[in-house]
């Protein structure tokens, strides 16, 4: 769930922006000292590619649509703290051409997708590493960063909090299974097409 | 006099085992324009990679008659500008300007100088004004033209054309020809338009299997029946009257 | 192709468009803070909506435009002013000071992006601190989005042709392979990037194949 500017009041602004902006200059400072520099067009076409997908639009039920974030699927590919990079970057650029999430309230953003998505991702995945926690991840963190969103906007005073939570939850409930079943369809073919892909260097 | 490129017995396979140079031997010359034509998995790409010190193989290739190896490739390999079949691969940057000042940057010239050289090689290849226009928004002739331009700026002794011509309208495949026979650094173009090597090259090499199958004036290989059925290879139509 | 929306307005010549684009940035980030962090008076944000105004007319961007972009957040605004009433005793208070934060917010970021040219966003974006690795990816994202889109248009043609009439199931297995060698073709161009990268003269002291 991308959050707009002006939605969320200050103490939660400076909460979360605090807190997600520190995890982010520790992975810019992990992916620095580990990949030499030539990682920067891997790092940068695969964000391309992720910043695509999310504008794809997965049918569902009733003419509504979902969209997948490509979260889990970096951890695993690139691994976690490149991956928050790279989701950071792609908030950024949707809050500024787009105005899919704000500037202000990145932190937050940054926390129900970056932190939660791909940080919290990985760590369920690599409890055991497979496509199947990797969907789990998936699934897990898809409705994890809604919740994290709804306590947000509840915390701010926007929206009562089991309100939110019904909300957000169930709305993201099939998000979620989408991601996973599309993360974990992704990483069969690649597998089977350029299973070198999957070996790569991580950090 | 030494040859700007050379290949001694050059050997390559691929990872996975596939033989792709069996022993090349060839040279190429200060100024010539010559032409690599084989089919497809003959290993002129492959060829052109290796002649950048992109790949460790066996056997030596020559750069101004200093043989390549780890430590001095990244300097030697200044002097070859490869433009690869793909545009798109090969810009990466935000604006022309950026692209084309990649290279001069990467060799530490100085900003006054990186500007100079990017506005020489936008007019080589008649795009001057470009310089602020996103490559994205380029045709594939003005792409290729650009791409063209970022290994200009370099100042290279030779210039690698891969499939040049390829995805050209016809009037873009003009101007590309008539913009590789007004320079005078030494060109190898590798491809299939055997029509366009007529034109533009003084020996063309035929290669097959890894290796050089056949050598000589474009005109008289490419009206040799025998050569080019052996090869996989066509009679341009432009020579087919010359023959019965 | 339709690389339209992008940049479509940023390469018009107005005042705001040549405006230094270092104190665009600044207003632009001090305005937005400034909104979001004080409790804004209506007085306050008429004269801001106002101003706003005439600065996009200034920089001849169009009414439609600018409604579309604010339509983004529309349901999402709506859905949140329906819920507040329902719960806060300062009801409007809350939900106006919302809907004056959203949309002053939103009107501003518009006017930012559509009156600067993206490379020139990249560069002073590195000039107030953010990181070489993040410009650097915004950089390439902008740059090869428009290839991946053309690239997901072809797959998708592709996979229409071979499945007329068919709707969402074979879609759906379809739209993952489509993502399967979408990500593969994009590594596989990562590649011949950083080759061609090498090619002019890029250096970093890694050891070749």
């Amino acid at each position: 769930m991308h959050i707009p500017d002006g939605f969320l009041d200050t103490k939660t602004l400076l909460i979360t922006n605090v807190f997600s902006l520190a995890w982010l200059a520790l992975a810019v400072k992990k992916v620095n000292q580990h990949f030499t520099a030539y990682k920067i067009p891997l790092m940068g076409v695969l964000a391309s590619f992720v910043f695509t997908a999310q504008l794809l639009a997965f049918p569902v039920i009733g003419g509504t649509s979902a969209h997948i974030t490509g979260a889990v699927l970096l951890a695993v590919i690139l691994g976690p703290y490149s991956g928050l990079v790279i989701m950071a970057t792609i908030l950024l650029l949707q809050a500024l051409l787009f105005q899919h999430g704000g500037i202000i309230t990145f932190g937050a953003n940054l926390l129900n997708l970056g932190i939660v998505g791909v940080l919290a991702g990985y760590a369920i995945y690599s409890i055991r590493k497979s496509f199947y926690t990797a969907a789990i991840a998936a699934l897990i963190t898809v409705e994890v960063g809604a919740i994290c969103g709804a306590l947000e906007l509840a915390f701010s005073g926007r929206l009562p909090l089991k309100a939110a939570l019904i909300s957000m939850g169930s709305a993201n409930f099939i998000a979620g299974i989408i991601e996973a079943f599309v993360t974990f369809a992704i990483l069969q073919v690649i597998q089977k097409v350029r299973p070198d892909l999957l070996k790569l260097e991580t950090i | 006099m030494t040859p700007v490129l050379e290949f001694v017995d050059y050997r390559y396979s691929y990872p996975d085992g596939t033989k792709a140079l069996d022993g090349l031997t060839c040279q190429f010359g200060s100024g010539e324009t010559v032409g690599i034509v084989g089919p497809n998995g003959a290993g002129k790409t492959t060829a052109l990679l290796a002649a950048c010190g992109l790949l460790t193989g066996k056997g030596e290739v020559r750069i101004q008659g200093t043989v390549l190896n780890k430590k001095n490739t990244s300097d030697l390999r200044k002097h070859i500008g490869f433009v690869f079949q793909n545009p798109d691969d090969q810009l990466f940057m935000p604006t022309v300007y950026e692209d084309i000042a990649f290279g001069p940057k990467n060799l530490h010239y100085s900003d006054s100088r990186v500007a100079e050289a990017v506005h020489s090689a936008l007019e080589s290849v008649e795009l001057t004004g470009y310089e602020e226009k996103s490559s994205h928004h380029l045709s594939t002739g003005e792409k290729k033209r650009v791409a063209l331009a970022t290994v200009l700026a370099m100042d290279p002794k030779v210039l690698i054309l891969d499939e040049p011509s390829t995805n050209l309208d016809p009037h873009s495949r003009r101007q590309l020809i008539s913009l590789i026979e007004s320079m005078r650094i030494t060109t190898i173009v590798a491809g299939h338009d055997l029509e366009m090597m007529l034109e533009l090259c003084d020996r063309v090499l035929i290669l097959d299997q890894g290796k050089v199958a056949a050598e000589g004036d474009p005109e008289e290989l490419f009206s040799d029946e025998v050569l080019m059925e052996q090869n996989l290879l066509e009679i341009p139509y432009s020579l087919r009257q010359y023959t019965n | 192709m339709r690389h339209s929306f992008f940049d479509k307005y940023s390469e018009l010549d107005t005042p705001i468009h040549r405006m230094n684009p270092k104190i665009k940035l600044a207003i632009f980030l001090f305005f937005l803070v400034l909104v979001s962090f004080l409790k804004i008076h209506l007085i306050f944000f008429l004269i801001a909506l106002g101003l706003l105004s005439v600065l996009f007319a200034i920089a001849r961007i169009p009414f439609v435009f600018i409604v579309k972009r604010i339509a983004v957040i529309m349901p999402f605004l709506i859905f949140i002013i329906i819920f507040i009433p329902l719960f806060q005793d300062n009801t409007w208070a809350v939900a106006g000071l919302t809907f004056a934060r959203a949309l002053l917010s939103i009107m501003a970021l518009v006017l930012f992006i559509s009156t600067t040219r993206f490379p020139q966003l990249l560069k002073e974006l590195e000039s107030i601190g953010v990181p070489k690795m993040i410009v650097e990816i915004l950089s390439f994202i902008y740059r090869y989005f428009f290839v991946l889109v053309g690239e997901l248009e072809r797959m998708e043609l592709a996979v229409k042709a071979r499945a007329p009439g068919k709707k969402h199931r074979l879609l759906y297995k379809g739209f993952s392979s489509m993502l399967g060698m979408l990500i593969i073709h994009s590594y596989e161009r990562s590649e011949r990037v950083y080759q061609a990268m090498q090619l002019r003269g890029y250096d970093d002291g890694r050891d070749e194949e």
